[in-house]
C-alpha cells in the first residue's frame, strides 16, 4: 500500500485516508460497479443525491446539452445527476455529428480560400476565412476539452461536496441563477444578432436585383436559390447546386455563429462557477469578523479550501487555457476588423441597424468575457480586509499564511500562462485595440474616400 | 470461430474477478513461484538457456555493454554529443565533452580545434569587411543590411562561444557538484528524461535547418539559371549566393569554395544559437523539476524542519546555477533575441513584394515560419525554467500546520520574493510575459514600417542583393 503512496495520485489517497474514521469493511463492500461508486466515503449511510446538490455540473448541463446539438464538445450521459457517469466515446452520435459538421465546414473554408485567391485577398474580404478558421479551431479545442472534461468534473464536484455542507451556505443568487443566465441573455442577443445578418443580407440581395434589373431591364429573380447562389457562390464552384445542400449551407452558418459565440459563454460559465465558491469561502470569513473567539482549527480548514480551490482553479485553466487564447484573438481580430468599417458608408438602413448592433454587442461580450473572468481574481482577494483584522487574540500562523497566499499569488484564469485575467489586462486591451485603430484606420483612408461603389456590373 | 475464443476468455475473465483481490493476489504469486521452481529444475529448459546464450554471444553487438547504453541523469552526460556535433562547426572548442566525469574537460589555446576556431573567426571578420565595403557601396535601407547584420552576429556569437569555452570545464564542475547534491532520481526513465528532450532539440533543430538550407540552395540554383550573366551555371550560382566576394575580386574556383563553406558554417551557426539556449533552459529546468518531483513525493506529510532547510538550501544553489549561467551564455542570448526580431521584422515586410518563382515562394514561406517558430520555440523553453522555479511554492501550501516552521516560512518567502530566470544582459528578463510583449512589438513595427514599404520588385535580375 505504501508503495502506492507515491506522487498525485499518493497525496489523493493520502488525504482520503487521513480523514476517514473506520473502515473496516471498506474493502469488501467495493463496489465494482463505477456509476454507483460515492464520493462521500465518510458518511456512508445513504447514497448522495446529486440531483439534490448544488454543484457546477447541474447548473451547466442545460447548455452544453444545447451545445451538444451544434456539435460542440462531445459526451454521453451529460444528463445524469452523478458526474460519473459521463464519458468521452469515439464511436456516439455527438461525435458523429461534430465529425460531419467540420468536415461541412473545411469544404466551405477551402472553396473560400480558392475563390478568394482568384480574386485576390484583401484585409476586408479575408474576415469570411478567418471565422471559418476560429471556428474550426474551436471544435477541435472543444473536443480536446471534451476527452479532459469527464476527470476534470469529477474531481470539481468532489471538492464542491465541501461546500454543499454548513458552514458554508448558499449565497443570494445560487449558481444555478448565476451560471444560466449569461446563457440565456447570449443566446437571445445572439439570436437577434443572426436574424438582422440575415435580414441584411436579404435586403441587400432583393434591392441590388430589383434595382439592377430595371437599369438593364431584365426580369428580377429573387428567389431563395437565387439568394444562395449570389451569396455563396464560392460553394459551387466545386459542387452542383441543390436545394438540400443550400438548406445544410443555411445550418452550418447558424451552427459556425453559435459555436463562435458559445466560446465567449462557456469561459463565461466556468469563471462564474469558480467565483461562486471563492466567494462563498470570502463570505464565511467575513461571518467571522464579529466572532469573539476563533479557533486555529477553524482557519485550518479554511486555509485548506481555498488551497484546493486553487489548485481546482489551476486545473481548470490547464484545460481551458487554450479555448481562453482562442476567445482573445479572435474577439481582438474582429473587434479591430468591426472598429476599421466604422466609417464606411452604407446603402440601406438595415445595414447600419445591423452593423451597429453586432459592433456593439461584440465589444459588450468582449468586456463581459474580461469582467466575468476578473471576478475570479476579485473575489479571491476580497476577505483580505478581514483576515487583516483579525484580533492579536485569534491571531495564528494559519492566518499568517492565508494573508500570504492571498497578497501574493495571482488567483486566475489565464491564456496559456502568458497572461492572467484580470481588470487590468481589459484595461491594457482597450489601449492596444486603440492604438491600432488609430494607425489601421490611416491606411484604410484611401479605400474609404471612394465611397460607394457602384451596385451593378 | 472466433467466437468462442472471445467467448472463453470472456468467461475466464468472470471467474478471475469473482475471487477478492487477496486471492486473485495468491493465486498469482503461487503461480509464479511454481513456474519459477519448475523452470529451474527443468533439463531441458537449462540447456535451452545455454544455447541461447551461445548464439547471443555472436548476435549481440560488438563493443557495447549494458553500461553505456545506461543514463545517469547529469547534464553534462546529456550535452557531450551535442556539443561535439557543435565543435566540428568550429563552436566552443572543450576537449572531453563526450567524456564521463566533467573533470576531464580541458580547454588549451594549443589544441586543434582552438586554432580551427580561431581560423574561422578571422575568415568570418574578412567576409563581414568585404560585406560591408559592398553595402556601403550602394544606398543603405532596411533591407540592405542584412547580410552585414547576419555576418556580424556569427562573428559575435563566436567570439562568446569561444571565451564560454574558456569558462566551460569550471562551470560544468560547478554543475556536477550541485547535480550531485540534489535528490537523485531513481529509475532509468526519469533519468533519461533531460537527455531524451536535450537531444530531440537538437535533432529536430539541425534537420529543419538542414531542409530550409537545401530549400535556400534549390532556389538559388533556380534563380541563378532564370538570370544567367555567364554560361557556367556552378559560376552563376557562387556568383549569386556569394556575391560580396566576388564584388572585389574575380571569380575563381578556390574562392567560390571558401565561399560556400563559410555559408555552411554560418547557417549552422545561426540556427545553434538558438538552439544552445534552449539546451541550458532545458538543462535548468530539468534541475529545478528534480527539486519539485521530490517535495511532491512528500506532498502534505509532516517532515522535519530538517528536510525543509535540506530542499532550501538545494534550491538556492539551483538559483546560484541559474544565476552563473545566465551570466556566461547572457549575450548569446541576447544577441539571439535581437538577431530573431530583425529577421521576422525584414522578413515580413519582404512578404509583401511580389515573389519570382513558385521555389522561391515555397522557400520564402518555409524559412518564415521556420524563423517565427525558432523564436518561440526559444522563447517557451528560456521561460519555463522561471515557470519551473515558481512551482516549488504549491507543494510549500499544501505542508500541515504541524510542521510549519521558520524553514517552510523561509522558503516560501524566497521563492516568491525572487526572480530566477534567464536574461538578455539583465535587460530583459525571459519570461511568458515577455513572449507576448515581444509578439505586439513585432506588430508595432510592422505597422509602421508597411508605410515606409515601396513596392518595388525585389528579386530583379538586375538588383545586386539577393539573399
Amino acid at each position: 500500500m505504501t508503495g502506492d503512496m507515491e506522487g498525485h495520485s499518493g497525496w489523493k489517497l493520502r488525504h482520503i485516508f487521513n480523514r476517514k474514521v473506520k473502515q473496516a469493511d471498506e474493502v469488501s463492500t467495493k463496489p465494482t460497479d463505477d456509476t454507483d461508486f460515492d464520493f462521500n466515503i465518510i458518511n456512508n449511510e445513504k447514497p448522495t443525491d446529486y440531483a439534490q446538490l448544488e454543484t457546477f455540473h447541474r447548473a451547466v448541463y442545460p447548455v452544453m446539452l444545447l451545445a451538444q446539438c451544434f456539435s460542440l464538445m462531445p459526451l454521453t450521459n451529460i444528463w445524469q445527476p452523478n458526474p460519473r457517469c459521463m464519458r468521452f466515446k469515439f464511436k456516439s452520435l455527438q461525435m458523429l455529428v461534430t465529425i460531419i459538421f467540420m468536415v461541412v465546414t473545411s469544404v466551405l473554408l477551402v472553396s473560400m480560400l480558392k475563390h478568394l485567391f482568384k480574386i485576390g485577398i484583401t484585409a476586408k474580404n479575408f474576415v469570411g476565412p478567418v471565422f471559418f478558421t476560429f471556428v474550426e479551431c474551436a471544435c477541435i479545442l472543444f473536443i480536446d476539452l471534451a476527452r479532459k472534461w469527464p476527470a476534470l468534473m469529477r474531481h470539481w464536484t468532489r471538492l464542491e461536496l465541501i461546500f454543499n455542507k454548513p458552514p458554508y451556505e448558499i449565497l443570494a443568487t445560487n449558481l444555478m441563477q448565476r451560471v444560466r443566465l449569461p446563457a440565456v441573455i447570449i443566446i437571445i442577443c445572439s439570436i437577434i444578432e443572426h436574424s438582422l445578418y440575415q435580414a441584411s443580407a436579404i435586403v441587400n440581395f432583393e434591392q441590388r436585383i430589383i434595382i439592377c434589373a430595371q437599369a438593364h431591364n431584365t426580369t428580377a429573380d429573387t428567389s431563395f436559390d437565387n439568394y444562395i447562389l449570389h451569396n455563396y457562390e464560392y460553394v459551387f464552384q466545386v459542387m452542383p447546386y441543390h436545394r438540400i445542400t443550400a438548406v445544410y449551407i443555411l445550418l452550418v452558418n447558424g451552427t459556425c455563429t453559435f459555436i463562435w459565440n458559445y466560446m465567449d459563454l462557456f469561459i463565461m460559465m466556468v469563471s462564474k462557477g469558480l467565483a461562486y465558491r471563492f466567494e462563498q469561502i470570502s463570505t464565511r470569513i467575513r461571518k467571522l469578523e464579529h466572532e469573539e473567539h476563533i479557533s486555529e482549527s477553524t482557519f485550518i480548514e479554511i486555509r485548506e479550501h481555498y488551497v484546493r480551490m486553487c489548485e481546482l482553479l489551476e486545473r481548470v485553466d490547464n484545460a481551458l487555457s487554450s479555448i481562453i487564447l482562442l476567445s482573445c484573438v479572435n474577439n481582438l481580430y474582429f473587434v479591430c476588423c468591426q472598429l476599421l468599417n466604422i466609417f464606411n458608408k452604407l446603402r440601406w438602413p438595415i445595414s447600419y441597424v445591423y452593423f451597429w448592433y453586432s459592433t456593439l454587442y461584440l465589444v459588450a461580450r468582449t468586456a463581459c468575457v474580461f469582467l466575468t473572468a476578473a471576478t475570479i481574481n476579485d473575489e479571491s482577494r476580497s476577505a483580505l480586509g478581514v483576515l487583516r483584522r483579525v484580533s492579536t487574540r485569534n491571531w495564528c500562523v494559519e492566518v499568517e499564511r492565508l494573508i500570504f497566499q492571498m497578497s501574493t499569488q495571482t488567483v486566475a484564469l489565464s491564456g496559456k500562462k502568458f497572461y492572467f485575467l484580470t481588470r487590468r489586462l481589459l484595461f491594457g486591451m482597450a489601449g492596444t485595440i486603440v492604438t491600432y485603430e488609430l494607425v489601421l484606420l490611416q491606411f484604410d483612408e484611401p479605400n474609404r474616400r471612394k465611397g460607394l461603389l457602384p451596385l451593378c456590373g | 470461430m472466433r467466437l468462442l475464443p472471445k467467448l472463453g476468455r470472456k468467461f475466464r475473465r468472470w471467474k478471475k474477478f469473482k475471487k477478492s483481490p487477496l486471492l486473485r493476489k495468491l493465486d498469482l504469486l503461487h503461480e509464479t513461484a511454481r513456474k519459477r521452481a519448475f523452470l529451474e529444475t527443468s533439463q531441458d529448459y537449462i540447456s535451452r538457456l545455454q544455447a541461447e546464450c551461445d548464439e547471443n554471444v555472436v548476435t549481440k553487438l560488438r563493443g557495447k555493454t549494458r553500461d553505456q547504453f545506461l543514463y545517469n541523469g547529469t547534464f553534462h552526460e546529456a550535452v557531450g554529443k551535442v556539443l561535439l556535433t557543435a565543435q566540428f562547426f568550429a563552436m566552443m572548442p572543450v576537449r572531453g565533452v563526450t567524456a564521463k566525469h566533467p573533470s576531464s574537460l580541458s580547454f588549451s589555446w594549443l589544441h586543434v580545434r582552438t586554432c580551427c576556431c580561431l581560423l574561422f573567426i578571422t575568415s568570418t571578420l574578412i567576409d563581414l569587411t568585404l560585406t560591408i565595403f559592398k553595402v556601403l557601396d550602394g544606398p543603405i535601407s532596411f533591407n540592405n543590411i542584412k547580410p552585414i547584420i547576419f555576418r556580424g552576429c556569427i562573428l559575435l556569437v563566436c567570439m562568446t562561444a569561444l571565451n564560454l569555452a574558456r569558462k566551460w570545464p569550471e562551470l560544468m564542475m560547478h554543475w556536477h557538484d550541485i547535480e550531485q547534491d540534489l535528490p537523485q532520481y531513481q529509475t532509468q526513465k526519469e533519468k533519461w528524461r533531460m537527455a531524451h528532450t536535450i537531444h530531440m532539440v537538437m535533432l529536430v533543430g539541425m534537420m529543419l535547418s538542414f531542409a530550409e538550407h537545401l530549400l535556400s540552395m534549390i532556389s538559388a540554383i533556380n534563380y541563378a539559371s532564370v538570370c544567367n550573366v555567364t554560361d557556367d551555371p556552378l559560376r552563376n550560382f557562387f556568383m549569386l549566393t556569394n556575391d560580396e566576394i566576388f564584388y572585389f575580386m574575380g571569380y575563381s574556383p578556390p574562392l567560390a569554395l571558401w565561399g560556400k563553406l563559410q555559408n555552411v558554417y554560418s547557417t549552422f551557426i545561426w540556427n545553434y544559437m538558438d538552439v544552445f539556449v534552449m539546451i541550458v533552459s532545458v538543462g535548468l529546468a530539468a534541475k529545478f523539476r528534480q527539486l519539485n518531483d521530490n517535495l511532491l513525493k512528500f506532498k502534505g506529510m509532516h517532515m522535519p524542519p530538517s528536510y525543509w532547510s535540506e530542499r532550501r538550501i538545494q534550491y538556492r544553489n539551483i538559483c546560484g546555477l541559474c544565476g552563473k549561467m545566465d551570466n556566461a551564455i547572457s549575450l548569446i542570448t541576447m544577441v539571439s533575441f535581437s538577431n530573431n526580431l530583425y529577421f521576422i521584422c525584414v522578413q515580413l515586410l519582404r512578404s509583401l513584394n511580389q515573389m519570382p518563382s513558385v521555389t522561391h515562394a515555397v522557400y520564402f514561406y518555409f524559412s518564415l515560419i521556420f524563423l517565427i517558430g525558432r523564436t518561440l520555440a526559444v522563447s517557451l523553453y528560456a521561460a519555463s525554467v522561471h515557470d519551473e522555479s515558481r512551482y516549488s511554492l504549491r507543494y510549500l501550501r499544501c505542508v500541515p500546520k504541524d510542521s510549519w516552521c521558520s524553514e517552510t516560512k523561509r522558503f516560501a518567502d524566497e521563492i516568491t520574493s525572487d526572480l530566477v530566470a534567464l536574461s538578455g544582459m539583465k535587460f530583459f528578463h525571459l519570461t511568458r510575459k515577455l513572449v507576448l510583449s515581444v509578439a505586439g512589438t513585432i506588430v508595432t513595427y510592422e505597422l509602421v514600417l508597411i508605410q515606409f514599404h515601396e513596392d518595388q520588385n525585389l528579386w530583379d535580375c538586375d538588383q545586386s542583393n539577393y539573399s
